[in-house]
């Protein structure tokens, strides 16, 4: 009598463990190198409000987005190595996320009125708001944050720096509570009436 | 039946007399509306706007370890600081905008607690308060000559005297500045 069904083999099985693992895993690799030079929309909705409000041209110098799995391992890497000061160490254990693009302009001119306007009405749809503008001559400053951010766990902030033709777009993600601390005791170290108030 | 209808009518009458308090006790009434105001070509500009989240998480953040600051931040609600540099393209603008803002602040019931007019400054401290305690909101406008208009609104229930520590605290230049000593509160 004859049956129609076949003997399990291995092989397939075997044979996508094989080439499918190692280019899944060549995948994952990939996507987490490029994750490296993918920066978050609120950094690209800065510079693009920069790009937008210019004359002349910009060049991206740099591009690179640090992720709490990257600072994870460098605070995991660091607890081997000895003489890295306690500094260090909290910032990098506090630190979540860090990404910077960094552009050079080439005679170009930045309307700051336009640039704010279209930063500001930009970064509002995304729920941050303008915590500081600064601006002066060529150079200008603007901090963002989120509308409501209230933890001090998690506190996220935008930079925009343009000084002259050199444009920075920064974000960083961290906690606060330790550096916090840190801080009052450096501080009341170095001022000791602030330790006497 | 009338009973019931003038019944209904008086609990619907205190009800919505209530939560009209309650909606007005929970709106900034310290909050001054400055507008927007954009940066001038070449002109100085500086603008902070600190809002309660943060005023919040800074309370939370320094309540373990720094009552002296939780001390000072407690009531606060917001702070806003507006800068700016006068040229020829903003002068009169900006001018006739702070002099529309002491108007209006004359008007809604802000009380003017200190005027100082030396030589081309011209300073105005105005102060909201409920009640004979509480205050609601602080507005300082200064007008540096031809140079700089300096508005500043600090919402909560904050002294005026500490407004130099706020200034400290939050870094915030102008308001570092600011030496008002407030009659009214040294009394209390």
């Amino acid at each position: 009598m004859q049956t129609n069904q076949k003997r399990w083999s291995p092989f397939p099985w075997l044979l996508a463990f094989f080439i499918g693992g190692p280019l899944l895993l060549l995948f994952v690799i990939l996507i987490g190198i490029s994750s490296f030079f993918w920066v978050s929309p609120e950094i690209r909705t800065l510079r693009n409000a920069v790009l937008e409000n210019s004359s002349g041209q910009f060049h991206r110098k740099i591009e690179l987005n640090v992720g709490r799995a990257s600072f994870g391992l460098a605070k995991f890497a660091s607890g081997f190595i000895n003489g890295i000061p306690e500094e260090a160490r909290m910032a990098l254990s506090s630190a979540k996320g860090a990404q910077v693009s960094i552009y050079r302009g080439h005679g170009t001119f930045v309307d700051a009125r336009k640039l704010l306007a279209t930063a500001d009405q930009q970064m509002e749809k995304r729920g941050w708001y303008r915590l500081v503008g600064v601006s002066k001559d060529d150079n200008l400053l603007a901090i963002y944050t989120p509308k409501l951010m209230d933890s001090a766990n998690d506190v996220e902030a935008c930079v925009l720096v343009l000084n002259r033709e050199q444009l920075v777009c920064a974000y960083g993600r961290s906690d606060l509570q330790p550096l916090f601390k840190l801080a009052m005791q450096k501080a009341k170290m170095e001022f000791p009436e602030l330790a006497m108030q | 039946m009338k009973n019931i209808i003038l019944q209904s009518l008086a609990v619907g009458t205190l009800c919505t007399a209530l939560s009209t308090n309650m909606l007005a006790a929970n709106t900034d009434n310290g909050a001054v509306d400055f507008g927007k105001f954009s940066p001038a070509n070449g002109a100085e500009f500086v603008e902070v706007n600190v809002n309660s989240n943060l005023i919040t998480m800074a309370l939370n953040l320094a309540k373990q370890s720094e009552p002296e600051v939780v001390e000072v931040l407690k009531g606060l609600k917001g702070v806003r600081v507006n800068v700016m540099g006068l040229t020829d393209e903003n002068r009169e603008e900006i001018q006739n905008r702070v002099t529309s803002i002491r108007k209006d602040l004359d008007t809604k019931g802000w009380e003017r607690i200190v005027t100082a007019i030396e030589k081309n400054n011209d300073v105005g401290v105005y102060m909201k308060t409920r009640g004979a305690d509480v205050v609601e909101g602080i507005v300082v406008t200064v007008m540096e000559g031809n140079k700089h208009a300096v508005l500043v609104n600090v919402i909560g229930d904050i002294r005026p005297e500490k407004l130099a520590t706020i200034g400290e605290r939050f870094n915030i230049e102008p308001l570092k500045k600011v030496k008002v000593k407030s009659a009214k509160h040294d009394e209390n």
